[in-house]
């Protein structure tokens, strides 16, 4: 039987291969090539967002909710509203991706969530530095309300606005990212990339399992932002490497959740498994 | 459809108003659970909040005691004596058991009281002088007389509260005779007794149909929030759903003040 510690090691693994991987695509794929490399099987695309990201987020989310609603901690009410934010922009823009609104309605949102969700994760994980329950019960529902609704609504606005075309452009056909497209996913990623590291030194405090599997699925998705921020057009192998890491993202996600269902993150007395 | 309030918010929240009136209501407890303390804020809460007088018979404790319990509590039961608004008769069973009894030993009281409500305090008392079998007759006359007159009567009865916790409230054979059934008990949560309270039964309405912890406080019963989350309460084994556990430790995880409370390096 592979020991916490072990398992744990391998979970980090996939990280520095993204970079690599990233890195090697963007120095040795001129934007021609890349671009003729380009793969964007739509529904085959939408799916893989629907049920890497949306999915892993929705339960996410809902661990999330009872969390809230019987704990009230803040720093879960806003990484259960952040998950939901990234999960569901990531499935509308899955589904959004291809015509007749182009690329660009489908980048908009996804990059839009990206930020909007790295907002609540690092509201969440600077919460997690004070004590932040809230002791009134009854005003939980309606600020989870709040929170999920707001994060949900906000971005289904933005879906509407980017249909209408009252969006300011992310990706234009031929020319490639915007500067805003550029600025967007370089704050999510610095913010996601922030967010895990401060989830991480809560896991150096308390080894717990939850955390590291957690923090490791932020990681994979500042990881996957910054293959965005790279990449040379939708679908490029940079964008694929990418998308691969969010998707493990996700399903790192769920081995925190798995974690949590074993009772077994770890403690300093406690067997942390896995 | 009348109702009889108890006047504690909560828990005529739970009996959507109240009790029906004329309900034969029953609250049936473990000892110390806080069931005289109930029935008789219910009675002075009657009398004082909502104009309804009432008769409080006990063969459990001497009138004295029951004056000082009660002022504990901040309920001044002999003034309303003085205003005609309660009666406390303390009595042997054996003379309501009488026949008769029942009249020789009320009918004043209510003529003069003209009460909407009377708490007996406890039917296990009764038991202790009748024959075996025959507490369910006793209690349906005494009952009837007392609903014949136009009173909403209350029961009290101490039941025992086993390990595994099944309640032998059914097991008195008096379930048809009670319209209305409030059970009071001890639960062990997360290493710790707390009280928990639930309408196992209300005739002909609606009611709450959870698990509600109630405390005992300077003032009387005070229900609080629903058990949520946890399964078995009834049957004693009282434990959070899969999905609250999961809950729960994932609020541990990122909760850091959790984690100084748990001793943890932070």
């Amino acid at each position: 039987m592979i020991s916490p510690n072990a398992t744990r090691r391998i979970g980090v693994v996939p990280l520095p291969i993204f970079v690599a991987v990233i890195a090697l695509f963007d120095v040795i794929l001129p934007t021609s090539v890349a671009a003729s490399l380009a793969f964007n099987p739509l529904l085959v695309f939408a799916a893989l967002q629907t049920l890497f990201l949306f999915g892993t987020a929705v339960v996410v989310a809902y661990i999330s909710l009872k969390s809230y609603l019987s704990g009230g901690s803040r720093t879960i009410l806003l990484l259960g509203s952040g998950t939901l934010a990234w999960g569901f922009a990531s499935m509308v823009a899955g589904w959004l991706l291809g015509p007749p609104g182009g690329p660009n309605i489908g980048v908009t949102i996804s990059n839009s969530g990206a930020l909007v969700s790295s907002l609540f994760y690092i509201a969440s994980a600077t919460t997690t530095m004070k004590d932040s329950s809230s002791r009134d019960s009854k005003s939980r529902k309606p600020k989870l309300i709040l929170a999920y609704g707001g994060a949900v609504g906000f971005l289904a606005a933005l879906t509407g606005f980017a249909l209408l075309g009252a969006t300011p452009a992310f990706f234009v056909p031929g020319a490639g990212s915007t500067i805003l497209r550029q600025a967007v996913v370089g704050a999510g990623l610095f913010l996601f990339a922030a967010s895990s590291i401060l989830f991480l030194r809560l896991y150096h405090d308390s080894r717990s399992g939850i955390l590291f599997w957690y923090s490791m699925a932020l990681a994979l998705t500042a990881i996957g932002l910054a293959a965005f921020y790279f990449g040379r057009t939708v679908g490029d192998p940079i964008a694929w490497t990418g998308r691969i890491a969010t998707y493990l993202g996700g399903i790192y996600s769920l081995i925190a959740v798995w974690s949590a269902f074993r009772g077994l993150h770890s403690s300093p007395t406690g067997s942390p498994v896995p | 459809m009348a109702r009889n309030r108890t006047g504690i918010l909560e828990l005529d929240e739970m009996l959507r108003g109240g009790f029906m009136d004329k309900d034969a209501v029953m609250i049936a407890g473990s000892a110390g659970t806080g069931k005289t303390t109930l029935a008789l804020e219910y009675l002075v809460n009657g009398a004082t909040k909502f104009g309804e007088p009432g008769i409080y018979l006990t063969f459990e404790q001497l009138p004295d005691q029951i004056y000082r319990d009660a002022e504990n509590f901040g309920w001044d039961l002999r003034k309303l004596e003085a205003e005609n608004k309660l009666r406390v008769v303390c009595t042997s069973p054996d003379l309501l058991l009488e026949p008769d009894g029942e009249e020789q030993l009320l009918g004043e009281t209510i003529k003069e009281l003209q009460p909407r409500r009377m708490v007996i305090d406890s039917l296990n008392h009764l038991e202790m002088y009748v024959p075996r079998g025959d507490l369910r007759k006793e209690a349906y006359r005494i009952l009837m007389y007392i609903k014949t007159r136009g009173i909403s009567p209350l029961v009290v009865w101490e039941a025992q509260q086993e390990v595994d916790s099944s309640y032998s409230v059914t097991q008195t054979g008096m379930s048809f005779l009670i319209d209305c059934l409030v059970l009071l008990k001890f639960v062990e949560i997360d290493s710790s007794i707390k009280k928990a309270l639930a309408i196992m039964k209300m005739r002909g309405s609606d009611h709450d149909k959870r698990l509600r912890e109630y405390e005992i406080t300077a003032h009387g019963l005070r229900v609080v929030a629903p058990f949520s989350g946890y399964e078995g309460i009834i049957t004693g084994t009282p434990h959070r759903s899969l999905t609250q556990e999961v809950a729960g430790a994932w609020d541990d995880a990122f909760t850091r003040t959790k984690h100084k409370q748990q001793g943890m390096q932070v």
